[in-house]
């Protein structure tokens, strides 16, 4: 059997970070140094029309492990993100954010976990987090709905930091264009009979920038998306569709 | 498998149908095809999507198959439905057009020509509706609510939306995957074609009862199926139109 080259892939999904993404990207490559593994850094550019890609070019020409992968337009998190995770070739891969709510130091015991108990996915759930009361809120109910809806064991599928076994996630399709894309790719692991994990992680505030989330848009779309996968889920055992 | 268009431009047109346990009919049908064919001034091809039929069918294709250089046809190891046939067939063909029908009798190859001249209106792809239906009343019926839910629900006005018989551009269709297992894939390809905004034109055709062998409809089942179907496809429709969702 043929050995990755190349053991560790961070893949996040950026759109118009220009105040913290040359933050961030050197804190990650100093991490994965520290670590002694071999890894790539591939990015999901959303579409970015501030100054994110100049920064990642010049980035580039220190890093030649770094990869920008421009997402099809008009784009949004979730297919941002998949255009970097079809991109990569590490044995394993991590997800985040680019925004620094995530330490991607925390994939450490992740991996380590997901490595001693032959697991597929090992997903983070945030531990105190930083963030408004809405947001809280918002993302606690969103979590009863998807246990209640999809008998999904975690307790914050939506968290953005996972770690997984490269081939699994890259035989993954997604169909959500935004925000319910880490719930979407926990709903259809189950379905396919991946062995899951999680574990609790800290969770930052903003490093910078700003977010460009809007909580009833989003909260429309999730439940929609939901609404949806359930059915799609329904047809597909029910053998209406073939593929999920 | 779906890839960069393989249109042949020697090959005109591509006869398309899927197969599933038809030992009884399946040599007289593609024999009665060749013939229809030989009239054709084209090169044509047939390609037979074999749903993992269990039967004699796939013996008799193999024998076909050396007997006409123009004959082709994908095996299925398994049984994954006519959608799953059929495009598994369209996928394989090469042709700058491409004529779907079904292999049990139903239908005339030669009805093709209606639909070939219907394009001369500028058309990409033109539906047959089966005039005279020899079906049992059961069928007929479930077709009529088929065509009135569709245009409740997505606004067509056809005929005869599920009718296995369509003529389309062969690069067209080559780029669509579709997603229904059982019988509403010819709806779910005019719903998808009509998504793209391909124009589409409508012919009267006929059509004959089954010839032997036996139907593998098993309706009330189907009939629900399809109904749960076509409310997912409008579900979808409406998620990729308010941006939820990527693709149709």
């Amino acid at each position: 059997m043929k050995k990755n080259s190349v053991s560790l892939s961070v893949v996040a999904p950026v759109y118009n970070e220009e105040q913290v993404i040359e933050k961030i990207i050197r804190y990650w490559f100093e991490v994965l140094k520290n670590d002694g593994i071999s890894h790539e850094v591939v990015l999901g550019d959303g579409g970015s029309n501030d100054k994110t890609l100049e920064i990642l070019e010049r980035l580039g020409t220190e890093h030649t492990n770094l990869k920008v992968v421009h997402a099809p337009q008009p784009s949004g998190y979730g297919n941002a993100l998949f255009s970097a995770i079809y991109a990569t070739k590490g044995e394993y891969v991590v997800m985040l954010d680019s925004d620094g709510q995530f330490d991607l130091a925390d994939y450490a015991p992740m991996l380590e976990r997901l490595q001693k108990e032959n697991l597929d996915v090992v997903t983070g759930y945030r531990i105190r987090k930083e963030d408004s009361f809405v947001r809280v809120f918002a993302d606690r109910v969103l979590n009863l709905i998807v246990r209640i809806m999809f008998w999904l064991n975690q307790k914050d599928t939506n968290c953005a930091l996972k770690v997984f076994k490269g081939d699994a996630i890259r035989s993954m399709r997604i169909e959500a264009r935004a925000w319910p894309t880490p719930t979407e790719i926990m709903i259809r692991l189950k379905a396919h009979g991946y062995n899951v994990g999680e574990m609790g992680i800290k969770h930052h505030a903003r490093g910078g920038g700003e977010t460009k989330l809007r909580v009833f848009r989003t909260g429309f779309e999730m439940l929609c998306f939901l609404f949806y996968m359930k059915f799609k889920l329904r047809l597909y055992r029910k053998k209406v569709i073939n593929k999920l | 498998m779906k890839g960069p268009d393989k249109t042949n431009s020697d090959i005109f047109l591509s006869v398309v149908a899927p197969v599933y346990k038809e030992e009884e009919n399946i040599e007289a049908i593609i024999r009665n095809w060749e013939k229809v064919l030989e009239k054709c001034e084209h090169a044509t091809e047939i390609v037979i999507g074999n749903d993992g039929s269990t039967d004699r069918t796939k013996q008799i294709l193999e024998q076909l198959t050396e007997e006409f250089p123009n004959l082709r046809a994908v095996h299925s190891k398994q049984n994954g439905g006519y959608g799953d046939a059929l495009f598994k067939a369209i996928y394989a063909s090469r042709g700058q057009y491409v004529v779907t029908i079904d292999s049990d009798g139903q239908f005339e190859l030669s009805d093709y020509l209606l639909l070939q001249e219907c394009l001369k209106d500028g058309y990409d792809a033109v539906t047959g509706y089966r005039m005279g239906k020899k079906d049992t009343f059961l069928r007929v019926l479930a077709d009529r609510a088929l065509n009135v839910i569709v245009r409740v629900l997505f606004g067509l006005r056809y005929k005869d939306t599920n009718c296995a018989l369509k003529l389309i551009k062969g690069d067209i269709i080559r780029k669509i995957t579709i997603e229904a297992r059982f019988y509403p894939t010819p709806t779910e390809i005019l719903l998808r074609l009509k998504e793209q905004g391909v124009r589409i034109g409508e012919v009267g055709i006929h059509h004959k009862e089954r010839v032997g062998g036996q139907s593998h409809l098993r309706l009330i089942r189907t009939g629900w199926d399809m109904f749960l179907f076509l409310i997912y496809m409008r579900l979808k429709l409406f998620l990729k139109r308010t941006r939820v969702i990527n693709d149709f």
